[in-house]
């Protein structure tokens, strides 16, 4: 019904030209102030890509160096050569880790996803505040210009962990990357406020809690965890400074500090990060499944309260990654039981999400594919993470490369396949253009075979001893070495097909309909891409998960909801006055 | 493709053995493994029911021209979803309470077991053994429990033996005390696994398990460092080369003139160095044995202070007449071109008796 419809804040009349967020107004600073939500998350897409390609060159180096056990790019032929070329291969595997986790993992879904999203997904203009908003973008893009400039001088060379007293006494630009880190922390804490405040205040009358999109409880969840985490870490690296700077004795047992004590301080914040990273993926995974499936989502409320769950029992792991640093056995048990409680939600959405598949009409479009592929990768990652989460085999698997592998398909497999996935499903919405669907396809069973060849080796490789962050190692790893390598060459190969026909579809891809997947939340209902407003009129609000109103229209390759006879229309059932809560 | 020659398929198929972990090679491996497996049994289980599931689904109820709307099923099943919250919590629980058990048989360290010391730096690993023996190889009496006592003299390390299915950091400025009991004797490496620096790949240790026999005799020859392999004395400059070697010296310090973490010892005794306060000085013996036992207090220009503190190892009850010192200092004179009378040692290089215990 409101497809076609132009924005009216057209002046000219000469022709009907159709303005909507991304062309109208056209100027450099009308992009670089804009308070649009639309246009922040545009611009968080763009660079959070950009530093994704920064980090992946990292990884394919990081790979090309591991093809010999000597080291193919950094060696050496004395002992003091191969120390120096080892730090540069340190610097490099540390600088892929910060770029991914602290510039792509943890901002990009909220950041890109959650800021285009969110106030269309509620049927609202903007954001709650959309100056901070703009604020919190370009913390982000401080943050990362501090970060990468450090590469310049001299990139730390100490993890991503930054583990002490070693971040303390190396010569490489700890503090320089560290405070880039600290301002990216303050963009994440703002954006979750901004969130938090936008659900409870910004919901259309008839949307109550519970007829909120899945995405929307995820982002509710992820917001509170950056909201209360994100402070920890930025405290545990101004001490870091304070230490590095000053010496004030905190860390550095050489002044009478204590490194385990950083150890705590960055794993408080570090692993609800972890779900920072994953549960806003669950959300997207959650939205796309349905849709694709032409099915109501399965259990709303148990999908929803297990993000809630989860964000809160993930406060209180921190501790299963020191289970080998000396913590005392009582400390060991607690973290390792209350672990075990939080994989249970986990499980409890991947079966949630399959009983929304059962009889179901499966559309296998990419974003499908991409949430099909998350299942299957998730349910790896979570199984490996349970031989770790138990303590005595966390002995022999700490610090190897089955973590290694284990993160990967949860941070690849769970994370980067979800952004792809919504990347995907909201790329009509985001440019109004369609990408080619062949292509899509392809590039997603690519990098689907890429990410296995990648990391179930690191897995294998990983049970029989061999350790993290080698930049050499022992020969009878290679096999497993090479294996991995060449499947990050696949992954990257996928990357450059997906690059292609992506930008393809920015300049010529065929116009966009309102709703191409016939999805039922509110953000299908406005043109694409939207006009600067998003809805002209207050949207209708219904059951975000019911299909049975919409039916395909040939002439649109797109989707129209019709008022059919007898078929029950939630929003025609909704008592208006009563339910506008929140107003 | 020279590289596919190099693959090592021994090790290959090697690894494929039980279950992807190592072989058994500790008391306490056989219980690992028995976790590990129930893990992957569990894994592979919910692997194929989840991925055949999903599959299936996808196939059986794809989208057709028929098939364009979902069947009427309900949205919400209370029974069901408590069964699959319920039945995975029941699995977890039974791999924790097996994970507790097992970890509570690695963690808790026998009476009367026999003592090794444990000494980790950048990038080496040293074992100190009850009969004051030093040595970069760590000896282990089979069937025998032993307690490694750890410490760490910069920054974490993680001592890490695949085979023995045993795992701890080495946290500097405290004591870390793990036990091993080795049953299977053979060759095992030693890998540090908790990432230290630019070494971290190389800081690797031979492991030895064996009879007591052995072990006995291995662990008296390596604590005679002042006679060679046919039992005749050594000049105390040789004594210092095995110095060098198991004391760490040469994980910073070059003999070939190559810079590295510290200053190379080539041409260093007796040659004119620029410290970092912007004097020089002549590298005298007394400036030698002040930089290896408080290397903090004078500073050479360029270097980061980083090195440990030596004077645990090298006076006091450890080396009562510093002859362990001078070994080194005569070490160090001997790879360089400038040294002098005064550079070198007040005590001379030939082979002499050893000093009394």
């Amino acid at each position: 019904m409101s497809h076609a419809t132009t924005a009216t804040i057209s002046t000219t009349e000469k022709k009907p030209v159709e303005h909507h967020y991304l062309n109208y107004p056209r100027t450099i600073s009308s992009w670089l102030l804009t308070l649009d939500h639309k246009r922040i998350g545009i611009m968080y897409l763009t660079l959070g890509m950009l530093a994704f390609f920064v980090g992946g060159l990292m990884a394919e180096i990081i790979r090309t160096q591991l093809l010999v056990p000597k080291g193919l790019i950094f060696n050496g032929s004395t002992i003091q050569a191969q120390y120096t070329a080892f730090k540069h291969y340190n610097q490099v595997f540390t600088l892929h880790g910060i770029i991914m986790v602290f510039m792509v993992l943890v901002p990009i879904i909220p950041g890109a996803i959650g800021n285009f999203t969110l106030p269309l997904l509620l049927g609202a203009k903007d954001v709650a505040f959309p100056r901070l908003n703009l604020i919190s973008f370009w913390l982000y893009v401080s943050g990362v210009i501090l970060a990468i400039a450090s590469m310049i001088f001299g990139a730390a060379d100490t993890g991503w962990t930054f583990y002490t007293p070693y971040s303390i006494t190396t010569d490489t630009y700890v503090v320089f990357m560290v405070s880039g880190i600290f301002l990216l922390g303050f963009s994440s804490i703002f954006t979750g406020l901004n969130f938090i405040v936008t659900i409870h205040k910004l919901r259309p009358p008839g949307m109550s809690w519970f007829r909120m999109p899945l995405f929307v409880w995820a982002t509710y969840a992820t917001s509170a965890i950056q909201v209360a985490a994100t402070p920890v870490i930025g405290v545990t690296l101004l001490l870091l400074i304070l230490e590095r700077v000053m010496g004030i004795g905190i860390f550095n047992p050489a002044l009478g500090g204590n490194p385990v004590l950083f150890q705590h301080f960055f794993w408080f914040y570090s692993h609800p990060a972890v779900y920072i990273m994953i549960l806003p993926a669950m959300g997207i995974i959650s939205e796309i499944i349905p849709v694709f499936s032409r099915k109501h989502i399965f259990g709303y409320e148990f999908i929803a309260f297990s993000s809630l769950a989860i964000a809160l029992i993930g406060f209180f792991v921190w501790g299963h990654h020191l289970f080998v640093n000396g913590q005392s056995a009582e400390l060991d048990a607690i973290f390792s039981f209350l672990t075990f409680l939080v994989a249970v939600p986990s499980g409890v959405k991947i079966f949630n999400w399959m009983a929304t598949m059962y009889k179901g009409a499966i559309v296998l479009k990419t974003p499908m594919l991409y949430a099909i592929s998350f299942i299957v990768l998730f349910t790896i990652g979570g199984l490996t993470g349970v031989v770790l989460g138990a303590l005595a085999t966390d002995v022999v698997l700490h610090d190897t490369y089955f973590v290694v592998g284990h993160f990967h398909y949860v941070m690849f497999g769970g994370t980067i396949i979800a952004l792809i996935g919504a990347i995907h499903y909201w790329w009509p919405k985001m440019f109004g253009r369609m990408y080619s669907e062949f292509w899509g396809r392809i590039a997603c069973v690519i990098l689907f075979i890429g990410v296995n060849v990648t990391f179930y080796p690191q897995l294998i490789v990983g049970a029989y001893g061999m350790p993290r962050r080698y930049a050499s190692y022992l020969p009878e790893y290679q096999p497993y070495m090479d294996l991995s390598t060449i499947g990050a060459y696949i992954q990257l190969v996928a990357f450059l097909i997906m690059a292609a026909y992506l930008l393809h579809s920015l300049f010529r891809g065929r116009k966009a309909p309102a709703n191409p997947w016939g999805g039922a939340t509110l953000e299908w209902t406005t043109p694409s891409p939207p006009s600067h407003d998003n809805f002209d009129t207050t949207p209708v609000v219904g059951d975000p998960y019911d299909y049975s109103n919409l039916v395909y229209d040939p002439a649109l390759d797109g989707y129209i909801r019709v008022d059919r006879e007898g078929s029950h229309d939630y929003a025609s059932t909704i008592p208006m006055p009563e339910q506008q809560a929140g107003h | 493709m020279g590289l596919l020659n190099q693959l090592n398929m021994a090790g290959f198929r090697d690894m494929l053995g039980s279950w992807g972990l190592p072989d058994a090679g500790s008391s306490f491996s056989a219980e690992v493994q028995i976790l590990w497996i129930f893990c992957y049994i569990v894994g592979i289980f919910f692997t194929v029911l989840i991925v055949g599931v999903t599959l299936w689904f996808c196939i059986r109820y794809r989208y057709t021209d028929k098939r364009q709307h979902a069947e009427s099923s309900v949205n919400h099943n209370m029974p069901l979803e408590i069964t699959w919250s319920v039945i995975p919590l029941i699995i977890v629980m039974v791999i924790f309470a097996l994970g507790f058990k097992y970890y509570m048989d690695i963690d808790t360290i026998p009476a009367g077991a026999y003592n090794i010391g444990v000494s980790a730096q950048k990038w080496s690993w040293t074992f100190t053994y009850p009969n004051g023996a030093i040595s970069n190889t760590l000896y282990l009496p089979a069937n025998q429990p032993v307690e490694l006592s750890m410490t760490s003299k910069d920054v974490l390390h993680g001592f890490w033996i695949p085979e023995l299915s045993i795992q701890k950091d080495v946290v500097p400025g405290r004591i870390m005390n793990i036990w091993i009991n080795g049953i299977v004797p053979g060759k095992y490496i030693l890998q540090c696994a908790e990432y230290c620096g630019a070494g971290h790949s190389l800081m690797l240790a031979n492991v030895v398990v064996e009879s007591r026999e052995e072990f006995d005799s291995d662990i008296a020859k390596a604590a005679d460092i002042w006679t060679g392999p046919n039992g005749q004395l050594l000049p105390l400059h040789k004594v210092g080369e095995k110095l060098y070697d198991t004391l760490g010296c040469l994980g910073c310090h070059s003999v070939d003139g190559s810079k590295g973490t510290g200053p190379t010892w080539k041409n260093l005794a007796g040659s004119s160095v620029q410290m970092a306060n912007g004097l020089s000085l002549t590298a005298d013996y007394a400036y030698l044995k002040q930089a290896i036992l408080y290397p903090g207090q004078k500073m050479v220009a360029g270097f980061p202070n980083v090195m440990p503190n030596y004077s645990q190892q090298l006076s006091g009850a450890a080396d009562p007449d510093s002859k362990k010192l001078n070994a080194i200092i005569w070490y160090i004179n001997s790879v360089s071109n400038t040294a002098n009378n005064a550079s070198k040692p007040p005590i001379p290089d030939n082979p002499t008796t050893p000093a009394a215990k």
